[in-house]
Parts: C-alpha cells; structure tokens; sequence
C-alpha cells in the first residue's frame, strides 16, 4: 500500500509544479478516475480548472481533450460524423470521431449547451460508447469525462437536472486559493516563463490496475451500513430536503471510500473517508426543500447535519 | 487467511470469557445488595433473585452482542477501524486484504490481556462482596430490622400456608379506631407493646434450656366424678323400644 501511496504522492508533487494548493480538488479528481467515473467541478472562472485537468491527463498519458461547451454545439460535434472521403476514385463515407473519442474529455462549461447535446454527452458517460447513425464505437478504456461548471452567469444556461447530475459520482467545488497560495501563483506564472516539464507517472495500464485494486481495498461492515445510513437519511429527512439521493450515491460512497483509502496509503476503509466524500457524493444529488432555503442552508450544511447525525 | 481466523476466534473466546466473568461478579453484588435490603427490609430476601437474574440476563446479552474486534481498538488507536474490517473481511483474499491481515496479525501481538480487565476494580467488588457477606451474616443473626414493609405492601410469595402466627399479625391488626393502636394492646392501666413477629413462632433449643420430666398424678381430684354416657334409649318407655328398634332396622334394611 506504501507503494500506491508513494506513486500518488509523485503525483501529486509532479502536479504541484503546475497547480498551486487544490490539494482536495486533485485528490477528489484521482477518486473519480480510479472509480472510473466522472467528475463535475464547480468553481470561479480562473480557477485552473482546465489546466488542472489537462495536466493530470499529461501526467497519465492518456489522451485528453476539451469541449467548450456553447448553446450551438450540436451533439454530432462531440461524438463525430461521418464525412465523404475519396480513395481510389470512389467516394464513401468514413467516421470522424468527435472528441468525446480521449481517455480525459474536459467538457468545459458543461450548463451553457443544450439538453440534447448534454444528454448525448452524458449517454457516452454512462455507456461507454457513442452511436452514430446505425453504428455504435466502444470508447476507448479509461474514459472519464471532466465537467466544469460556473456557478455564476446563470443567464442563457442550461443546468443539468438532477437526474443527469446524478450520472455524475462526484461534484468537486474548486475554492479560490489562500492568500500565500495566490503569491506563490503569481509568482510562478507573472514571471519569466520556464520551462516546466512533467514526468509521465503512470500509464493507461497501471490506471486500469489501480482501477482494480480500489474494489479491493477491504470495508468494515459498520463502516458500509454507515454510509448507506448517510444516503437513507437524506430521503429520510423530510425537514430540510425535498429530494434525496438514490442507491447509485451509495455505491459511489463507497468506492469514493476506496479509492481514497487507496491514494492515501490504506488498506481499509476510514470513517474519515465517509465523511470528507460525503459533501462531493451528495452536493448534487440533494434539493432542499424551501424551508431550508428559508433559513439560508446550504447543501452543504445539509450535508454537515446529516453526517453529524449519523455516527 | 487460517491464522488471521484464528485471532479472531481468538479475540471473541478471551472476550466473551472476561465479560462473562465481570458480569458474574457484579451480579453477585447485586444479588448481595438487594438480598441485605430486602432482608433489612423484612420483605423474603430470595426476592434479590430477581434483580440478580435480569442484571446477568441483560449484560451478557448486551456483552455477546458487542463487537470484540471494537472493544480491541477501544484500547489500542493502532488497530482503530483496521481489526474489524479485517475480521468482517476475513473470507476476502486479494493482496490489499491479505496485507491487512498481516498487518493486523502483527499487531495483535502487541495486545495485553490486562488492557481489558482492571485488576483493581476487580479487586474491589470481590472485597465488597466480603463485606456484604458478612452483613448478610450479621443482620441475620440479630434479626435486625429496620421497616416492615412485607405484610403490607407485597404478597409473600414465597411464604407456605399461613400459621396461627401469621393469621394474627396478617388479621388482626387491621382497625385502629376499634382496638386502639394497632400494635398496642391495653392492660388495665398499664400499655403492654406486643409486637408479633411471624419468625418468632420458631422455638429456639438453646433459649428453651433442657427438657423437663414432668409428673402426673395417680388419683383423680375429688372434684372429678365418672358418669356414664347417656342414649335415645334411655327416654323411650320399655313397651316403645321393640317398636323403635324394628322401626329403625327397616329404615335400614330400605
């Protein structure tokens, strides 16, 4: 365990030649990859959103690409089309895959497209796979989609419902930096420029096998009837939420569960894992109700008074 | 993956074995405690049974139903949270299980059985029960009583059919505005305090000193005549008795 503890600390050191702090982004993000599943980060623009995920994909070797999402992106742009190609005299039609054919797709701004593009995204997220026309292509494994989101700018957004949110595992908040953190940021990038090169850590097979080893890592069966209390209790709740999480929040709490243990060095799963991943597992999958919003609750605090009230 | 479940079996035998041990101790006590109240009480001090029962009945439920492996990391923060998952895992073989156990099994090594037993609580309750022993022993030596609380308040369940005795102190006593005080009977001018105690009907050997022969005389008193019982027959007329008696003979003939 010392050794996966060792590659995700090189990691992250590696990393942290780039990105200044999100510590707790980073490791939410490396979560969802070793989960093999998808992440949402919400945060400010200029927060190193992308360069984040981009550098992560570097790091990896995996192959990364990036959607901006906008109102007129048509789905055909994520997931290809087939265009008329010329060989040898005859003219036939070939597949062009779109982006969403990476192992990192960073959907940028993933609320600014339309439900129909948003939904073919999200199909490929939950399927693997894309279909175009009568054919369906396998995507290539790993492949996670990142999507970022704004929480400003409401206007001319589309906001994901809470049904296609929930195909999310994780909602990462990305926080502004400390104030040392923001000099040493300016201090890296308002300088001379350097050349920054990154080692590759791992590659796609060891991701795959990392991806094994996080269903592995043993849970305390305390510790699992913890977690599916946390998700019963938030239908449970009438007082303060109006619409829980469904079972998919207990899996992804505990796999989430795992796969930190695993970064951290564990071989079991920690209480301390419940309660810091309940806030990204549940963060979107919760709406309070307006009594809540009444008093000014967060979702967060909503989260705060659930995992406080089952110990 | 055999030698981490030994440890386990290990863990939950040791455990069970100490609380069963602690629990008997302080049900003894409790036994103890209510049989001298009860006692003192005047209340039939097999009743301390009861408490006695669903102390032990209840905390060695409550104690079996515990979780070991918790009770363990209670004690050593190493082992927190890592000992139950791997018991509650210890059918699971993959490395990452596999090195928990490990870990774990090395660690157990460190454990002490004196972590879950305090010798000096264990020490003081057997020294109280001691003492209660021979309060028991005292007070019941010199029917020592502080309250009657048993003929009034509860049936005597375990008392057999009721004597002389117990009719009078049960009975009696029951009017104050009629007979005066209750446990007070009026002699003349002099008060006479009678208190009737059910356990006094014993007769105590050593109290009553040796038995006496005693003598009865010969001669009747002159005040004591002999007279010879009398019958129906005597008040019938001669003449009647044949008819009388053939009378009766049918009757019983039928």
């Amino acid at each position: 365990m010392k050794n996966y503890k060792q590659v995700f600390d090189e990691l992250q050191k590696e990393l942290g030649k780039v990105i200044v702090g999100q510590q707790d982004v980073v490791e939410q993000i490396l979560v969802s990859i070793l989960c093999d599943s998808n992440a949402l980060l919400e945060g400010y623009p200029g927060l190193a959103k992308t360069l984040t995920v981009r550098t992560l994909a570097e790091l990896m070797d995996l192959k990364f690409s990036r959607i901006q999402n906008t109102p007129d992106l048509m789905p055909s742009d994520i997931t290809g089309t087939y265009i008329i190609e010329e060989s040898s005299g005859k003219r036939q039609f070939k597949f062009q895959p779109g982006p969403i054919f990476a192992n990192i797709v960073l959907a940028d701004e993933i609320n600014r497209a339309t439900p129909k593009t948003q939904s073919a995204l999200l199909e490929a997220m939950q399927e693997k796979q894309v279909t175009v026309g009568t054919n369906t292509y396998k995507l290539d494994a790993p492949f996670f989609v990142l999507a970022t989101q704004n929480p400003i700018e409401q206007e001319g957004t589309y906001p994901l419902p809470e049904a296609q949110a929930d195909r999310f595992l994780l909602k990462i908040k990305v926080a502004y930096p400390t104030y040392d953190q923001e000099i040493e940021i300016v201090d890296m990038y308002a300088a001379e420029a350097k050349d920054r090169r990154l080692k590759v850590m791992l590659n796609k097979n060891h991701l795959l096998t990392l991806q094994g080893l996080t269903r592995q890592v043993p849970i305390a069966n305390d510790i699992k009837q913890r977690a599916v209390k946390i998700i019963h209790a938030t239908r449970s709740n009438k007082e303060i939420i109006q619409y829980g999480a469904s079972p998919r929040a207990s899996i992804g709490l505990i796999l989430a569960s795992k796969a930190r243990a695993l970064i951290q060095g564990r071989n079991h799963v920690s209480n301390d894992d419940l309660n810091f991943l309940a806030y990204p597992i549940l963060r979107h999958r919760i709406v309070l109700n307006f009594e809540a919003e009444r008093k000014g609750m967060s979702v967060d605090d909503a989260i705060k008074a659930i995992i406080d009230k089952v110990k | 993956m055999k030698q981490f479940k030994d440890v386990v079996e290990e863990i939950n035998r040791t455990l069970n074995q100490l609380t069963l041990f602690e629990n008997v101790v302080n049900t003894t006590l409790v036994f103890l405690v209510s049989y001298l109240l009860l006692s003192v009480l005047d209340f039939h001090p097999m009743l301390s049974l009861i408490p006695s029962v669903a102390y032990l009945g209840f905390y060695t439920y409550i104690s079996m139903k515990a979780s070991k492996p918790m009770i363990v990391e209670g004690k050593y923060a190493s082992l927190r949270e890592k000992l139950r998952t791997a018991a509650d895992n210890v059918h699971m073989d993959n490395p990452i299980a596999n090195e928990l156990e490990y870990e774990v099994t090395n660690a157990m090594k460190n454990v002490e059985l004196s972590m879950f037993i305090n010798p000096r609580t264990i020490s003081y309750k057997i020294f109280a029960v001691m003492i209660l022993s021979f309060l028991i022993i005292f007070a019941t030596t010199m029917n020592l009583k502080i309250a009657d609380f048993a003929k009034n308040s509860v049936p005597n369940i375990f008392q057999g059919p009721k004597g002389a005795g117990n009719f009078v102190a049960a009975k009696l006593n029951t009017s104050g505005d009629i007979f005066g005080k209750n446990d007070i009977a009026t002699l003349g001018d002099k008060e006479l305090n009678i208190r009737l105690k059910p356990v006094d009907f014993k007769v105590n050997v050593k109290e009553e000193g040796d038995s006496q022969r005693q003598k009865f005389e010969a001669t009747f008193p002159s005040e004591l005549a002999v007279k010879e019982t009398t019958a129906y027959e005597e008040n019938i007329p001669q003449e009647q008795q044949e008819l009388v008696k053939n009378y009766f003979k049918k009757l019983a003939e039928g």
